[in-house]
């Protein structure tokens, strides 16, 4: 199973906002990093056949993407802004969302109470759609779109305004579901994707910069990421110096971790460690060998 | 639904009334209603008679578009209406208000209506004649006025006979069968309400996905949009044309205990027909084009669409609510009986509803197509090269 993708652009009218875009993802979980407005959504509405594809190709498990009836059998889809209608339960939002996946009665009926169980929402399945939580429609959409048993899930910043047990609850769901399957998991926070996917491509306006395996994403950043401890007092002196990953305060004393550069003098400090790059690390350490801020 | 007690109320407070009013006309009574004139000389006499009331007045009367208009014409003009009074009657305006001052002194009870039979015309005055001069007074005061061309035709009136009325009552009974005269009635009143309300349902309904964030969902999912937009389009047909077979029942029954009442059998089948193949075009219209247009601009600009094409449809019947078809969304037979005037517009009727019928359709599946290139990003989400 593949989703191939080649030499792709994308418009908004006359304006540009995807460049020449080339993957290839095989089955699992599959990252697609990126800033805000950096292509990523543009990128799965082509995928998912709500934005038409008039230059470049696409295939996926086979399929061309201009067969759309075919497409949309195959994938499922769960957008960053998602609901449904605020009167229908959760079992009637499925049951009506799997009416329009052509599901007969007998599989909705069955998929839908298996998928309930699955996603935690069985207790809660008459529960009407304006009263759940953000946490709870999340999960109704991984439900919705796990409907007709997809080859290939895209989810859209599945966490983004979650709290953190319900960000972890979701990461773990995903992971789950993405045994046989492609999961095209699109968002900006780096800890989404470092626990189950292999692979990652970083976007970052309209290009694809980065495109293999975390692995090689972290040995990228091996050696360019480091911590300190200074007294606050020299905080400002070294955010001059250095790009900051992460800050934390204790007392009068900041604990920085940042991207290494040699010609800074903070590299000196007898206090600064090198670091293992976690994932966010090492998609920072990208953005700012690429220019980005 | 938000029409169904807009429909309830109308229906209950309209024909409560019109129930009453059929009634089998008894001999030596002095009043047996009132038809429609087709006598030419009863038009001119009419007609004439109603110049002389409106030129003595302070204005004439206009409904150019529906409202009422006084228009005070000039000394010229009303010198010309003058001459064209004088011309038909013979006589000098002052002869003509003397010899109605002379008759309201012999018979104080006498009526307006009975004025105007009692109205002399010039012998040598001949129907080309009048339909000249009324072109004339309708060039001076303006269109809309009693003195049009199809004002005239359809508003002189007669008093009917005891004969005329016991024919009007037996067609009543035995070819419409009770059910046929009170179902145009319904339909009548049904049409004022159809032909706006089922507006913002239709809205509502198209714009659901956006306004529940659930588009992007939707859109995705495998299912046709001529199926997705096709069900909807059904199901909000049915969910108006369901209350109005509902409500409806209330008139049919009264037709039915009417006709029992004078030793005939009402039709409820009759009646449902009439319902049907009235109502349901105004309805698949309505519901059409709301579609159309809320697809393509995405908001309620459909609603005010059709409250402006809902007031210049009442508008353009004007003052003829009995028998006023052409191709308005709005026909109307605001009468119970009256079978003859049926008859004549029938065809017309039928060509009418065909119309709208077609029209809404075409307008549903414009709809699907503009809705499926939507889905696919052709349109709201952006273009691409």
């Amino acid at each position: 199973m593949q989703i191939e993708i080649n030499h792709l652009n994308q418009y908004y009218g006359k304006k540009q906002v995807l460049y020449d875009i080339n993957l290839s993802i095989s089955t699992g979980m599959f990252g697609l990093l990126g800033r805000n407005g950096a292509g990523k959504t543009t990128l799965l509405k082509t995928l998912v056949t709500l934005l038409p594809t008039n230059e470049g190709e696409i295939r996926m498990n086979g399929i061309d993407i201009h067969d759309q009836k075919k497409i949309r059998s195959i994938i499922g889809f769960l957008p960053q802004e998602f609901s449904m209608y605020g009167n229908m339960t959760a079992y009637q939002a499925l049951d009506y969302l799997a009416v329009l996946s052509e599901l007969d009665k007998r599989t909705r009926q069955t998929r839908i109470n298996a998928l309930l169980e699955q996603v935690n929402l069985t207790i809660h399945k008459n529960v009407k759609v304006k009263a759940m939580s953000s946490g709870m429609k999340r999960r109704l959409g991984i439900a919705q779109a796990l409907l007709n048993d997809p080859k290939i899930l895209v989810v859209d910043e599945p966490t983004a305004g979650l709290d953190p047990e319900e960000r972890l609850r979701f990461r773990n769901l995903l992971a789950e579901v993405s045994e046989n399957k492609i999961v095209l998991l699109s968002t900006h926070i780096a800890g989404d994707i470092e626990a189950a996917a292999e692979n990652v491509a970083i976007l970052e306006q309209g290009r694809i910069i980065f495109s293999d395996s975390i692995e090689q994403l972290l040995l990228n950043a091996q050696g360019k990421i480091f911590s300190v401890q200074v007294p606050r007092t020299e905080l400002n002196a070294a955010k001059k110096q250095v790009q900051i990953i992460s800050l934390q305060q204790d007392g009068s004393t900041s604990h920085l971790r940042f991207i290494g550069n040699p010609a800074a003098s903070i590299m000196r400090h007898p206090l600064v460690i090198e670091e293992r790059p976690t994932l966010e690390d090492a998609y920072l350490y990208l953005l700012s060998m690429k220019g980005g801020d | 639904m938000a029409g169904c007690p807009l429909h309830r109320a109308f229906l209950f407070t309209q024909l409560g009334s019109d129930f009453i009013s059929l009634k089998q006309p008894e001999p030596g009574k002095n009043d047996y209603g009132i038809g429609r004139a087709t006598d030419k000389h009863a038009i001119q006499q009419q007609t004439i008679f109603s110049l002389l009331q409106q030129y003595n007045s302070k204005g004439f009367n206009t409904y150019p578009f529906g409202f009422l208009k006084t228009v005070t014409p000039s000394k010229s003009d009303k010198a010309t209406i003058k001459e064209i009074l004088e011309r038909a009657t013979g006589k000098s305006v002052a002869e003509l208000n003397q010899a109605q001052s002379n008759l309201a002194i012999e018979n104080p009870q006498i009526d307006q209506f009975a004025l105007a039979e009692k109205f002399v015309l010039a012998k040598d005055y001949t129907y080309p004649a009048f339909e000249k001069d009324m072109r004339k007074v309708e060039e001076l005061i303006g269109k809309g006025s009693d003195f049009s061309k199809n004002v005239y035709l359809n508003q002189t009136r007669r008093q009917l006979n005891y004969e005329e009325a016991t024919k009007n009552f037996q067609t009543t009974l035995t070819k419409d069968r009770v059910s046929g005269a009170f179902a145009r009635m319904t339909c009548d009143y049904l049409g004022l309400v159809l032909a706006l309300v089922p507006v913002f349902i239709a809205a509502t309904v198209v714009l659901r996905d956006k306004r529940a964030q659930s588009q992007l969902v939707i859109h995705s999912k495998r299912i046709s949009s001529f199926k997705l937009y096709g069900t909807r389009f059904l199901a909000t047909v049915l969910l108006v044309l369901l209350p109005v077979i509902l409500f409806s029942l209330l008139p049919a029954i009264q037709s039915v205990y009417v006709a029992q009442k004078y030793q005939h059998t009402g039709d409820l089948l009759l009646f449902y027909q009439y319902i049907i193949g009235w109502t349901l075009p105004t309805i698949v219209a309505v519901i059409g084009i709301s579609f159309l247009i809320t697809t393509v601009f995405n908001g309620l600009v459909s609603v005010i669409f059709q409250l402006g094409f809902w007031l210049l449809s009442l508008m353009s019947n004007g003052r003829n609510i009995v028998g006023s078809v052409g191709f308005n969304l709005i026909p109307r037979f605001n009468t119970v009986g009256s079978r003859e005037v049926f008859e004549q517009i029938f065809s017309e009727l039928v060509i009418n509803r065909v119309f709208w019928f077609a029209l809404g359709l075409i307008c549903f599946l414009l709809s699907c197509v503009i809705f499926d290139r939507k889905r696919k990003g052709r349109m709201h989400y952006g273009n691409s090269r």
